[in-house]
């Protein structure tokens, strides 16, 4: 059973040492607040993801500037918000293509891999950067 | 991140990551542990995942990359303890068909030493 309303938020620096420590603590928040591990293990997933590209393309792994996560339990999704600290983000992420096809490439899949695990993305430009809204449905 | 490497018989190497591979330093370490294996000429690698829970796409990275440089060396990755989610990211990524998966070293050896 869901906790509905429950809600986590976290501030990091732009550092990617910090990306196992921000999964460690969301998984804790599910874990306690969601009896779902199908649900768990893509929102840890696409958390992963879209963290680390807030980090490294979003910030240019600027340490001065923050990525911001937050997650809330609906009574029929998560919702889970990842914002970082540069609105041009914004544009290549918009139009970013993913080449299924080419299998062997060695990096790129981030976007995609989050598409796969979510229901719903979506992009906006917030007050200090790219914010990308992911949903997963709890039913 | 500590990685054992472990000689089995006919020198093929075993590599043990211990904790998630996800983005940073850690992916890096492992990065650098397979790249020195190949650099010193060792072309049957097995990566055994059993105490690896998580990996992101920066290690699905690392994988791919190990696995190109191998071809070139008519050398083999095998991987061996498989967690869910991962085989679940290699799945949705098309990247399962490119490696063997074993339950365990021993099968993973006998494949490399017999095909």
């Amino acid at each position: 059973m869901a906790k509905v309303n429950e809600t986590f938020c976290l501030y990091i620096p732009s550092k990617t040492i910090f990306i196992e420590t921000v999964l460690d603590l969301a998984e804790s928040f599910f874990k306690i607040n969601l009896n779902n591990e199908s649900v768990i293990n893509s929102e840890i997933a696409s958390i992963s993801e879209a963290v680390s590209n807030a980090i490294k393309h979003g910030n240019k792994n600027d340490p001065g500037k923050d990525v911001y996560l937050t997650i809330k339990i609906k009574e029929d999704s998560v919702i889970t918000k990842i914002e970082d600290s540069n609105k041009k983000y914004y544009d290549y992420l918009k139009n970013y293509k993913y080449d299924k096809e080419d299998i062997l490439k060695s990096s790129g899949r981030g976007l995609f891999i989050i598409e796969t695990y979510m229901d719903n993305i979506s992009l906006k430009k917030g007050k200090k950067g790219t914010i990308i809204k992911m949903e997963k449905s709890l039913k | 991140m500590k990685i054992d490497v472990l000689t089995k018989s006919h020198g093929i190497k075993v590599i043990k990551p211990h904790g998630k591979i996800v983005s940073g330093p850690k992916v890096m370490k492992l990065k650098e542990t397979i790249n020195k294996l190949i650099e010193k000429g060792d072309k049957e690698l097995i990566l055994d995942l059993d105490r690896v829970p998580f990996m992101d796409s920066t290690g699905l990275g690392v994988l791919i990359a190990a696995y190109t440089s191998l071809q070139k060396e008519d050398g083999k990755l095998k991987l061996v303890h498989v967690d869910k989610r991962i085989k679940d990211l290699l799945t949705i990524t098309k990247l399962l068909s490119l490696f063997d998966c074993y339950d365990s070293e021993a099968d993973a050896v006998k494949n490399i030493l017999h095909g």
